[in-house]
C-alpha cells in the first residue's frame, strides 16, 4: 500500500503524528483547547486556588504574541492541572488509604515512615490550593515509596507479633528456671543460647533503618528454638519433692498458657481451613480432635506441641498461591462424588478404626486381593491420589479427567453394601422370625416388629451406606420406624435421647441431605432474590449502612422486602395468617415471664414469623437479620409446601410427582414435620441441625444473606 | 516513635467461591489485640471491597451468631449468642462470621 502511494507522490498518513498545523490554525488548536479546559473546569467547579481565568488569559496573550511553543507548554500543564482536578475527589480515599497505612508503618518505628506522612501532607496542600498535577504526583510518589517498603513493613509487623506472643515464655523462664548467673547449673547451657539469641533479637523492633528486616524471621526462630530447648530441658528434670518441684510445676501451669497464647494465632488458622482433599480433611479432623488438657502439666505442654505441630502440617498443606489451571473446575465435580468416595475409603479401610496406620494397612491389604472391587477402587484411587499430591501444574486437569472412572469403582466398591442394605429395607415389612424360603413368601411382621426391624437396620446399615440409598428407601425406613405409632415424642423435662428409636430417627435424618435438585433450584432463585432486592439497591445499601440507627417501622419495612423478594423468588406465599407477616411483641416463657432467649421464631399456627423486641442482635446487625428472616420464612415455605402435599387429588394446586423439585424434598419436610418427627437441641444438638427442615433452614440462610451482601458490596 | 502494642496476629484473606468452595487469597489484614481488622495489603482490586467490610464489622461492639431455640421456646424459634470485642472467643466469632456471611476466610 505504502509503495502505491510514494508512487503516486503521497505520503502514507500515520497514526499518532499529525502534520504540524500552520500558524493560524496552531493558534485556533491552542485557544480551542484552552476554551475547552477552561469550561471543564468551570463545569466541575474548579478554580484551580483562584487562576483559573489566569492561566487560560497567560495561553491567550502567549498565542496572540505567536510564541506557539511557551503556549503549547503553559496549555498541556493547565489541561494536566484541569484533568488532575476533576479525578482528584476519586483519589481523596487513596490519599486516606495510603496515610493510614504511613501511619501504622509508623507505629513500627520506620524512619521514612515520618517522611511519607509529610509527602501526603503536602499532597493534600496542594491539592487544597488548586495545584492538582502536584497532588497526584506526591500522592503517587508516596504510594510507590510505600509499596517498596510493603514487604519489609509485613517482616517486622510479624516479628513484633510473634515476639510478643514469646516474650511471657521469656518472663515466665526468667522468673522460675534458675540456672543464669550460675556456671555449675545444668542449665547453663541453654540460657547461654537464649542470651545469645535475644542480643541479636530484640523482643520488639522499633527501627527497621538499622536492623536488617530480613533477618529478623531467623533471629526469631534462633530465639524461640533457644527458648523452646531451655524450658524443654527445665521440664524435663526431676526435682526433689519440695520447693524446687513446687515452683517447677507453678512453672509448667504458666509455661502451658503462654505456649498456647504463642499458638492462639496458628490454632485459629487451622481451625478455619477448608479441606480441599481427603488428606487435608483427615488432617483437620485429626486437629480439631486433638485432646485439650491433661492430667500433669507435662502431659499438658506436649499435648499444646503436639497440636502447634498438626496445626503447621495442616496449613502447609494447604498452602498455596493462584488456582492452577482446571482446579475450579476440579473441585465443583469432586464435591459431587466425594460422599461416595469417602465412603468407599472408609469401607475399603475396615475393619481398623483405631490409627491411620491400621487404615492404610487395612487399605494394602485390599488392594492385594485379586480383581476385586476393592483392589480396583484402591488401584483407581491410588493412581488419582499420587497425582493430585505431585504438585504439579496440571494434576487438576490430569484429576479431572480420571473423576469419572473414580466414580465407577467407587460406585463398584460400594455396590454390595449397598444391595446389602436395599435388601434389608426390602425386608422391614417381614417376622424377623420367618425368614423366607424358598418358594415360600415370608410372614408379615406386626408393627413391633416392623418398627424393630427398622431400629436394627439402621444399627447395622452403615451411616455412610444409608446416605447413598435412594429417597425413597430412606422414607420407607422412616415410615417402618413409625409404624407402631411413632418413636416417643421427646419430652424436654423427661430426656429420652438414647431411646433406640430416637437414635434410629435421628441417623435416617442424618442420612436425609437436601434433594440435590431442590438445592439446584433454591440456588437458581437466590440470583431472582438477590436481582429483586437490587432494584432498589440505593434502599438496601443505606438499610445496611444504618441498621442499627433506624426505627422500628423502619426495620419492618426492610423485613417485609427480604421476605417478600424471598417468597416472590421461591414461589410461595407470604405469611399472613393475622393480616400481617411480622408480628414484633416481646416474647413470654410459658410461665408469664418476659422472654429474653428467644430472637425470632415462625408460628404455623397464625402464620406469622414472631420478631422478640427484645433482641438486639436483630436490631443491631445486618447480617444476622438477612439470615434469621430467611431462615424463619424458610419454615414458611415448607409449611406451604407440606400444605400442597395435603391438598385433595383433584386440587389442582396440590403438589405431586409431577411437580419435582420440590416434591421429594416437601416429602421429606413432611416427615419431619410431625409430633413425633422433631428434634430439640437439647434431644441431641447436631441431630436437630440435621433434620430436614432445620437443614434447609440453617443452609438457605447464611447462603442467601451473604449472596444479598456480595452483590451489595459489588 | 509510638510504642503501640504490636498487632495479635497478621493473617491472609481468602475468598471463598460460593459454587466450588475454592479459595483465592485477596488480601493481607492485621487483627490487632482490640479485635480490629485492618487491611495492610492484597489485590488492588479487591481492596475497596475488603475494606468496606473491614470498616463493617469493626463497627460491630459485637459478633452475633445465630443458634438453636433456648430452652422450652417452640420449634422453629431461634435465639443467637453474642461475644462482645475485647472476649477471648472474639475472634473466633469473627472468624466465622466473615466465612458465613462474607465468604472470607482468615488463614
Amino acid at each position: 500500500m505504502s509503495g502505491l502511494l510514494n508512487a503516486l507522490g503521497l505520503k502514507p498518513k500515520t497514526k499518532g503524528t499529525p502534520p504540524p498545523l500552520l500558524p493560524d490554525a496552531q493558534a485556533q488548536s491552542i485557544l480551542f483547547r484552552a476554551g475547552k479546559a477552561s469550561s471543564k473546569a468551570r463545569e466541575a467547579g474548579l478554580d484551580l486556588g483562584g487562576k483559573r481565568d489566569t492561566l487560560r488569559k497567560e495561553i491567550e496573550d502567549l498565542t496572540g504574541a505567536k510564541d506557539y511553543a511557551k503556549a503549547t507548554t503553559k496549555l498541556v500543564a493547565f489541561e494536566a492541572q484541569v484533568d488532575n482536578g476533576l479525578v482528584w475527589p476519586s483519589r481523596l480515599q487513596e490519599l486516606a488509604d495510603t496515610r493510614a497505612q504511613a501511619q501504622q508503618l509508623l507505629r513500627t518505628g520506620d524512619g521514612k515512615a515520618d517522611q511519607m506522612l509529610n509527602v501526603l501532607a503536602t499532597a493534600d496542600r496542594e491539592a487544597q490550593a488548586g495545584h492538582y498535577t502536584s497532588a497526584c504526583q506526591l500522592l503517587d510518589g508516596a504510594k510507590t515509596a510505600l509499596a517498596k517498603r510493603l514487604p519489609e513493613w509485613r517482616l517486622v509487623r510479624v516479628h513484633n507479633c510473634e515476639m510478643g506472643k514469646l516474650k511471657p515464655r521469656l518472663d515466665n523462664a526468667i522468673a522460675a528456671i534458675p540456672g543464669r548467673s550460675d556456671n555449675r547449673h545444668a542449665l547453663h547451657p541453654q540460657w547461654q543460647a537464649v542470651d545469645a539469641a535475644l542480643a541479636g533479637s530484640p523482643v520488639t523492633v522499633t527501627d527497621t533503618n538499622t536492623i536488617a528486616a530480613k533477618d529478623l524471621e531467623a533471629r526469631r526462630q534462633t530465639f524461640a528454638g533457644a527458648l523452646d530447648q531451655l524450658t524443654k530441658a527445665y521440664g524435663a528434670m526431676q526435682l526433689p519433692n519440695g520447693p524446687q518441684q513446687t515452683a517447677q510445676t507453678e512453672w509448667g501451669k504458666k509455661e502451658a498458657s503462654a505456649l498456647r497464647e504463642q499458638y492462639s494465632t496458628l490454632f485459629q488458622k487451622a481451625k478455619y481451613v477448608q479441606p480441599r482433599t481427603g488428606d487435608q480433611e483427615e488432617l483437620l479432623n485429626e486437629f480439631l480432635t486433638m485432646p485439650q488438657g491433661g492430667a500433669t502439666w507435662a502431659e499438658l505442654l506436649g499435648r499444646i506441641d503436639a497440636k502447634a505441630a498438626k496445626a503447621e502440617q495442616l496449613l502447609r498443606s494447604v498452602q498455596r498461591a493462584e488456582p492452577l489451571p482446571d482446579e475450579k473446575a476440579y473441585f465443583r465435580a469432586y464435591s459431587k462424588i466425594s460422599g461416595l468416595v469417602k465412603a468407599a475409603i472408609a469401607e475399603t479401610a475396615k475393619p481398623a478404626k483405631t490409627s491411620m496406620a491400621d487404615m492404610m494397612k487395612a487399605i494394602d491389604d485390599k488392594a492385594k486381593q485379586p480383581d476385586t472391587p476393592a483392589s480396583k477402587f484402591v488401584a483407581q484411587w491410588a493412581t488419582f491420589s499420587s497425582i493430585l499430591e505431585s504438585w504439579n501444574d496440571d494434576r487438576y486437569t490430569k484429576c479431572l479427567a480420571l473423576l469419572p472412572a473414580l466414580k465407577l469403582a467407587a460406585a463398584a466398591a460400594m455396590k454390595a453394601k449397598q444391595d446389602a442394605a436395599l435388601e434389608l429395607v426390602g425386608r422391614l415389612n417381614e417376622d424377623p422370625n420367618f425368614p423366607p424360603v424358598e418358594d415360600a413368601p415370608a410372614l408379615p411382621a406386626t408393627s413391633d416388629q416392623i418398627e424393630q426391624n427398622a431400629i436394627a437396620a439402621t444399627q447395622t446399615i452403615d451411616p455412610a451406606v444409608l446416605k447413598m440409598l435412594p429417597s425413597d428407601k430412606k422414607m420407607e425406613l422412616l415410615t417402618a420406624l413409625r409404624a407402631n405409632g411413632g418413636p416417643p415424642p421427646f419430652d424436654e423435662n423427661n430426656p429420652n435421647a438414647d431411646d433406640p428409636a430416637r437414635v434410629a430417627q435421628r441417623a435416617i435424618y442424618a442420612a436425609m441431605d437436601l434433594d440435590e435438585r431442590f438445592v439446584e433450584m433454591e440456588k437458581t432463585a437466590r440470583q431472582a432474590f438477590v436481582d429483586e432486592l437490587m432494584k432498589d439497591k440505593a434502599a438496601m445499601t443505606k438499610a445496611r449502612d444504618d441498621w442499627p440507627l433506624l426505627s422500628e417501622a423502619e426495620r419492618v419495612v426492610v423485613f417485609e422486602k427480604i421476605m417478600r423478594a424471598h417468597c416472590k423468588a421461591m414461589g410461595f406465599a407470604e405469611p399472613k395468617g393475622t393480616g400481617k407477616p411480622f408480628d414484633i411483641q416481646l416474647m413470654h416463657n410459658a410461665d408469664g415471664s418476659i422472654d429474653k432467649a428467644t430472637d425470632a421464631q415462625y408460628n404455623p399456627g397464625t402464620d406469622t414469623i414472631k420478631i422478640n423486641k427484645n433482641s438486639t442482635s436483630i436490631s443491631s446487625d445486618f447480617e444476622l437479620m438477612i439470615d434469621t428472616i430467611v431462615h424463619e420464612n424458610s419454615h414458611n415455605y415448607q409449611w406451604k409446601l407440606i400444605a400442597r402435599l395435603n391438598k385433595p387429588d383433584n386440587d389442582k394446586d396440590k403438589l405431586t410427582s409431577a411437580e419435582d423439585p420440590p416434591y421429594t424434598q416437601a416429602l421429606m419436610f413432611a416427615a419431619n414435620w410431625t409430633n413425633e418427627g422433631w428434634v430439640t437441641g437439647k434431644e441431641n444438638y447436631a441431630g436437630y441441625k440435621k433434620a430436614p427442615i432445620e437443614d434447609h433452614a440453617w443452609t438457605t440462610g447464611p447462603e442467601t444473606a451473604r449472596k444479598l451482601l456480595k452483590a451489595l458490596s459489588s | 516513635m509510638s510504642d503501640a502494642a504490636p498487632p495479635a496476629a497478621i493473617f491472609d484473606v481468602y475468598e471463598i467461591d460460593d459454587d466450588d468452595a475454592s479459595e483465592t487469597l485477596i488480601g493481607e489484614a492485621d487483627y490487632s489485640a482490640d479485635g480490629m481488622l485492618t487491611l495492610t495489603g492484597g489485590q488492588p482490586e479487591r481492596a475497596e471491597y475488603l475494606r468496606d467490610v473491614f470498616t463493617r464489622v469493626n463497627a460491630k461492639p459485637m459478633i452475633s451468631e445465630l443458634v438453636g431455640p433456648p430452652k422450652g421456646a417452640g420449634q422453629f424459634a431461634v435465639s443467637t449468642k453474642s461475644v462482645a470485642r475485647g472476649e477471648a472467643e472474639f475472634l473466633d466469632a469473627l472468624q466465622g462470621y466473615l466465612m458465613k456471611y462474607y465468604g472470607l476466610r482468615l488463614g
